[in-house]
């Protein structure tokens, strides 16, 4: 047992040393799929499935057309926004940290392009990584593998970076000290951390996460937050969710599937019903968009699949109402006369309420809230611009900009006497002239 | 016409001797009078209406009885005439059957109403001969006051003398120092508007003074030129007058609608009554002058 002694200390000093790297503490950065500091620009499509957030600047561009997911928000300079951009301050210097917790730091060269890598702190002393045009990276690992690659100036990636044996994109962190870029048409892992900015070519993806201390630049990628590090175990079950219920006739419904769990990249699609009408499903990104056309219950089963081979079901349904619409009252009216007409409303559950939000119904005229009825004698003429309001019981609002234009009343006309009238009185005169000499003898007799 | 002839003080031996041949010609006349009446009706029944419905032509109810009394009161004249029928009348049949034709298939009710006034004017030719024809003349040209309006002709008309109207109560106010503002056939008379519409375009002054002026000058003048004058001279009378019933219409807020409208209405067609009434007394006077 003497003799056992040291070794049994080398054998625990050993271990010690070659303990693997811990996850770098994201805390509200869990939730985030971007976030900048002085801008957010994206051209194109793009689908971030995860919150956007810019602290301490305010300028988020191109969204829409680019999408924030549902449940995901935009954060502009708002407290979450400022909690995150000082939690990727705390994140980045744990990253960065050359002595950090865990297995040594291994010296790598700066082109990482078709190396597998294990677990492990990744330092490059030319102070840039980069994985070149058709090259590929390969990151091998358990489900709680942990990589961290610490970049003393700039990242490039232009090929690819793929994990295999179960690696997790949530366990990949890169600490770059400036700016880092994915190239067009890149496929990228991990939580990436500039200390500058970080900019996507067109068509980039990225299962994990842009966190920059300045911009962020962005042309139709999708960039999906993997959730939290897995510290130990296996990654959760997939499951994947059912996008909003409710849609309108003729009004862009912009929804998505969603996935938690599973393995990175996961993949979207119909298995049983139908989408409704003017609906359609990107299957890398899980967005349901178009305009429904049809009104109706639309039941389909919904499936999300990961890379490794995991699969997932849930039952859904969008539900298409009729458009809930409000037609404007007669447009035209005459002063002084008695003028009735209505809004009517359809597509939405009755009853309604009518009101006027904005400006208001010529004078003399009122409207009946309960009916939509619009009834009165106008005093005034001249057009009138208002903005009327329907509300039905499921506090479902249409509006509708109207307008009225009242006619002043015409000027009275004058016509001549009936032609009998103006005859009767000429023949009773003409009689007089010219029967005068006779009227007059009668008269001198009398 | 038989009746006629039977009651003339002046030829009773003579009728007493063609008895015989007085009831064949009265039932002629008889039936000539109900083929026209039938073959007719429809139009009759159509001038009728319009005269009931229209104001423009309200007049036409009187004309005919206008026409009948001047038949009869010139009873005389034509009883004392023998009939000579002749085969003349049977053109102007001709030709009211060929308008009445058209009328039918669609030319209307003016052309209806022609044809029928030919048709009586042939009937007379026929069977009373050129002296019967002669002697009615005037009734039948009186019967042209009764024929329907001719649309093409009104609606040519209409606007035109809308817009005189209205430019001469505009000339009118000015003159008389009011401040006017026409628009058309809108006046604007120091703030108060009129609308001269159809039926203020004076077309119904024209008609019904254009017939009393006719039936004056008949009934005051033994000269039958001065039916034709006083015909025209009817004509810028009326305009005048409405004219004037439009301008005064305008300047007196009052005037534009009610009893008082309509009195004044009636009052401005008796001064035309009386402005006729001087451009005869001037016309014989000049007349005279010229003979003297």
């Amino acid at each position: 047992m003497k003799k056992l002694g040291p070794v049994i200390v080398c054998a625990v000093f050993c271990v010690a040393m070659h303990a693997q790297q811990a996850p770098v503490p994201l805390n509200s950065l869990v939730t985030f799929a971007v976030l900048g500091g002085s801008t957010v620009t994206s051209t194109g499509f793009t689908v971030l499935n995860g919150n956007l957030g810019l602290s301490p600047g305010s300028a988020v561009t191109g969204f829409p057309p680019g999408v924030v997911s549902p449940p995901y928000t935009t954060n502009i300079d708002n407290s979450t926004a400022v909690t995150a951009q000082a939690d990727l301050t705390t994140a980045y210097n744990n990253a960065a940290t050359p002595s950090r917790a865990g297995s040594p730091p291994i010296t790598q060269v700066g082109d990482l392009g078709g190396l597998v890598l294990a677990p492990g702190l990744y330092v490059a002393p030319s102070t840039t990584m980069s994985v070149g045009v058709g090259e590929t990276l390969t990151l091998n690992g358990t489900a709680n593998s942990v990589w961290v690659f610490q970049v003393g100036s700039s990242l490039t990636v232009l090929g690819s970076v793929v994990l295999t044996g179960g690696a997790q994109a949530s366990n990949v962190f890169w600490a770059v000290n400036q700016s880092a870029t994915l190239g067009v048409g890149s496929v990228m892992v991990g939580t990436v951390m500039a200390g500058a900015s970080i900019s996507l070519g067109t068509g980039a993806t990225l299962a994990g996460r842009a966190l920059a201390k300045a911009a962020v630049t962005m042309q139709s990628n999708t960039i999906s937050q993997p959730g939290a590090p897995i510290t130990g175990g296996v990654p959760a079950a997939l499951a994947v969710f059912c996008p909003v219920s409710t849609a309108n006739v003729g009004t862009p419904y912009n929804s998505s599937l969603s996935a938690t769990g599973g393995t990175p990249l996961i993949t979207f699609s119909i298995t049983g019903g139908t989408l409704p009408a003017g609906l359609a499903l990107n299957p890398t990104t899980g967005a349901i968009t178009g305009t429904p056309t049809t009104a109706g219950l639309d039941p389909f089963t919904a499936n999300a699949a990961d890379t490794a081979l995991g699969a997932a079901n849930a039952s859904c349904h969008i539900t298409v109402a009729p458009t809930f619409t409000l037609t404007c009252p007669s447009s035209s009216a005459t002063a002084g006369t008695p003028y009735s007409s209505q809004l009517v409303a359809v597509g939405g559950t009755t009853p309604y309420t009518y009101s006027i939000t904005v400006g208001a119904l010529p004078p003399g005229l009122a409207l009946t809230a309960s009916s939509g009825a619009i009834t009165g004698t106008p005093t005034t003429a001249g057009p009138d611009v208002f903005t009327a309001q329907a509300a039905d019981s499921s506090a479902g609002l249409a509006t509708q900009s109207c307008s009225l234009t009242t006619a002043a009343l015409p000027p009275p006309t004058v016509p001549a006497p009936t032609s009998l009238s103006l005859v009767l009185i000429g023949l009773a005169c003409a009689a007089l002239y010219g029967w005068r000499e006779r009227i007059m003898r009668l008269l001198g007799r009398s | 016409m038989a009746t006629g002839f039977a009651r003339n003080p002046g030829n009773e031996s003579r009728l007493s001797a063609v008895d015989a041949r007085v009831t064949p010609r009265r039932i002629v006349v008889a039936v000539t009078a109900v083929a026209l009446v039938v073959c007719y009706a429809p139009i009759l029944r159509g001038m009728f209406d319009q005269w009931l419905h229209d104001e423009d032509m309200g007049h036409g109810l009187v004309v005919p009885i206008v026409i009948l009394w001047i038949v009869w009161r010139e009873r005389k004249r034509w009883m004392a005439l023998s009939p000579q029928p002749s085969w003349w009348g049977l053109a102007p049949l001709a030709a009211a059957a060929c308008v009445h034709f058209m009328s039918v298939m669609g030319a209307g009710l003016f052309a209806g109403s022609v044809a029928f006034v030919l048709s009586v004017a042939g009937a007379v030719l026929c069977l009373g001969g050129p002296a019967f024809f002669r002697t009615w003349t005037f009734p039948f040209l009186l019967a042209l006051f009764m024929l329907p309006k001719l649309a093409i002709v009104y609606n040519q008309v209409t606007l035109p003398l809308q817009l005189l109207a209205s430019r001469l109560a505009e000339v009118m106010l000015l003159a008389g120092g009011t401040s006017v503002i026409r628009e058309g056939n809108i006046i604007d008379a120091g703030g108060h508007r009129i609308a001269v519409a159809e039926a203020c375009s004076g077309i119904r002054y024209l008609l019904s003074l254009g017939f009393v002026a006719v039936v004056l000058a008949y009934l005051a003048d033994a000269k039958p030129w001065m039916r034709v004058a006083l015909l025209a001279a009817a004509v810028p009378v009326a305009i005048l007058a409405n004219a004037m019933r439009v301008a005064a219409s305008a300047s007196v807020p009052a005037l534009d609608a009610g009893a008082l409208h309509a009195f004044a209405g009636c009052l401005v067609f008796v001064l035309c009554l009386a402005m006729l009434a001087i451009v005869r007394h001037l016309l014989n006077a000049a007349y005279a002058h010229y003979h003297a």
